[in-house]
């Protein structure tokens, strides 16, 4: 059978060969469009988890509401506000930042933390001024922690701990000052105190909206200019998994009332449009691979009206019904393996390709992972038996003599 | 020792019955002609005879089988071994040479390689060994019909079923054809049977059955 099927695809070239091309599109073109997409999001997902760790730890904040005062001032009796009770009740500061970082020291999936006080505030030399994220860190643990001393173009992150005043200043921000390393420029504190910081560094993630405003101090600088000693707003934690942070930060915060959020329970807007984008591709690719499915289902039909004598002779001279569905099934299944074979080609050729191609700051971004190029190859050869398995099986069910009297 | 023995067989389409009460014995090594007008029952005798198609009462025993109760794997192999094919039609597969479709049977069991000597030797008995490489479609009428009756024969069938052979054929193909049923029959003693409507090629028949209305009319003896 092997044979004559063999004799069977290269009997129709053309048809064979739209076959193949579009199995070994389908296998391609599924390669290409996983890898780029993926290589795409887990860029995404690297610059959202090297800048701001696998999870946070900040201060939670809480609404008020009639609720909120009603167990406290009036107990079991009915109140009618003639103002409704409103506002926020909150710390900006981590009340416990030294309970939280001994414990997360002895937690095995916790690799390492480290503290941060954050605040929004202004930076202004001569006579320009922009709003800045101005983020106080510990040089010696936030490597640790984050990647963002490899964003670090110019000086090093340990400069901030040479000296009060000392800043890293994002390179977009530094630009809009006009200022350049070692000069000065001042932040604006929320109370409208006036610091002068001396530039040690350049920061430059790629990211423009960091590069315009993030100004990196150490955190007795930051506290100093914000005039909160002693004060934390946030810990940064990286565990062994990041995509286990979720997990992680569930079974934290059962340890206070502080707000523990994982890295994608803060993104999660990011997530659900990688997770749409992943839909979109999934239909496209689903839709391709049904064409071609219905391409070799219609060519492999109509084969087998075509070859309804040759059936019946054969069949006639001992070939069995299982021997014609596996002539017709060999058929889908050599071609599936071949255009999956040169589907596996493409798509690494052109992923070699499509990765030289330098895009603004940063090449293409894709991902090499042998189980996407199982998973295209599998998929199509599939896709293509099961096309293939309903002609063989309608071969199959094809009665010699019918054919016979028909012909005769 | 009989070749095929069948006893009340009868065949129906719907309200038309094509083969009424039919019983006939066919001796081993022997040549018969099944023969009538159109309609009048052949194929219908030669298919339910060779189990092509069911019957819908009586029993058909080949070479002491009972055809129409074998398994169907068994009816396959049987098919293969015991029996021979030629059909009005050549169906030769277009896409394989005049040898590769002469081993076709052989192919099923894997006996290919060792049928090969034969197969040619065939070829070169029916006068058609220039045929070996070249696909159907580069043969003549009668020679795709002589590579049909090499196929039949590459297993050594003890019985040949051939219907309307000579249906496509020239004079001199068909002559030619009807030879080589007849020195296959005297030389291998493989038992023939033949539908025809020619009277001519009856006649080299060792027995000529004639059907009417899906009845036998007649069973008549040629053998000299």
């Amino acid at each position: 059978m092997f044979e004559l099927a063999i004799k069977y695809i290269f009997s129709r070239k053309l048809q064979s060969l739209l076959m193949l091309i579009g199995v070994a599109f389908g296998c391609g073109g599924y390669i290409v469009f996983t890898s780029i997409q993926t290589g795409f999001q887990n860029f995404l997902k690297e610059r959202l988890i090297e800048n701001n760790g696998h999870i946070t730890i900040r201060s939670r904040e809480d609404y008020i509401t009639t609720d909120s005062l009603a167990g406290v001032f009036f107990q079991g009796k009915n109140i009618y506000w003639i103002t409704e009770p409103s506002g926020k009740r909150s710390h900006d500061y981590l009340q416990s930042a030294w309970y939280w970082q001994k414990r997360l020291e002895k937690l095995p999936y916790v690799v390492a933390n480290t503290r941060r006080i954050e605040a929004t505030t202004t930076c202004s030399r001569g006579s320009f001024s922009r709003s800045i994220a101005l983020r106080g860190i510990d040089p010696v643990n936030e490597p640790k922690v984050t990647n963002i001393a490899e964003d670090i173009i110019e000086g090093k992150l340990q400069m901030l701990s040479s000296g009060n005043n000392m800043v890293i200043v994002g390179v977009e921000l530094l630009k809009f000052l006009g200022a350049k390393v070692n000069d000065t420029i001042n932040i604006i504190n929320p109370d409208g105190h006036v610091y002068p910081v001396k530039i040690v560094g350049i920061y430059s993630s790629g990211d423009r909206r960091n590069d315009e405003s993030l100004v990196l101090g150490s955190i007795t600088t930051v506290q100093n200019i914000l005039e909160s000693p002693g004060k934390i707003t946030k810990i940064v934690v990286k565990t062994v998994d990041a995509n286990k942070a979720a997990l992680f930060a569930q079974e934290l915060s059962h340890y206070s009332y502080d707000r523990v959020e994982s890295w994608d329970q803060v993104n999660v807007n990011f997530l659900s449009m990688t997770k749409q984008q992943s839909l979109i591709r999934q239909i496209t690719m689903f839709t391709f691979i049904l064409v071609v499915s219905f391409g070799i289902y219609n060519v492999l039909n109509m084969m087998v009206h075509q070859k309804q004598r040759e059936i019946a002779i054969l069949r006639s001279i001992g070939y069995t019904s299982a021997d014609t569905v596996i002539l017709f099934l060999l058929q889908g299944a050599l071609i599936s393996i071949a255009g999956g074979i040169i589907g596996l080609v493409i798509g690494y050729v052109a992923c070699s390709y499509i990765e030289t191609i330098k895009l603004p700051g940063r090449p293409m971004m894709v991902v090499w992972d042998i189980a996407i190029y199982m998973w295209g190859f599998m998929l199509v050869v599939t896709s293509a038996l099961l096309a293939s398995f309903l002609p063989a099986k309608n071969a199959g069910k094809l009665s010699p003599i019918e054919i016979i009297r028909r012909t005769e | 020792m009989l070749a095929i023995e069948a006893s009340n067989v009868v065949k129906s389409f719907g309200d038309f019955t094509a083969l009424k009460s039919i019983s006939l014995n066919i001796r081993k090594g022997e040549f018969v002609a099944i023969t009538g007008k159109s309609g009048s029952g052949k194929s219908t005798l030669f298919y339910s005879l060779s189990g092509l198609d069911v019957i819908d009462s009586g029993h058909v025993l080949v070479l002491g089988n009972n055809i129409h109760n074998l398994p169907q794997e068994d009816l396959h192999d049987f098919r293969n071994t015991k029996m021979g094919f030629v059909f009005q039609f050549h169906y030769l597969v277009s896409e394989l040479t005049g040898l590769e479709n002469i081993l076709l049977p052989a192919k099923k069991k894997n006996l290919h390689k060792e049928k090969r000597e034969y197969a040619l030797y065939l070829l070169d008995y029916f006068a058609i060994a220039h045929c070996k490489d070249k696909l159907p479609s580069q043969m003549s009428g009668g020679e795709r019909q002589r590579v049909a009756v090499a196929r039949s024969l590459i297993m050594n069938p003890e019985i040949i079923f051939a219907d309307e052979p000579t249906g496509n054929l020239d004079s001199i193909n068909s002559e030619i054809v009807m030879n080589i049923f007849r020195e296959i029959n005297l030389k291998n003693k493989t038992t023939v049977i033949l539908i025809t409507h020619d009277d001519e090629y009856a006649h080299l028949a060792d027995k000529e059955i004639r059907l009417k209305d899906g009845e036998i009319e007649s069973d008549i003896s040629h053998k000299k």
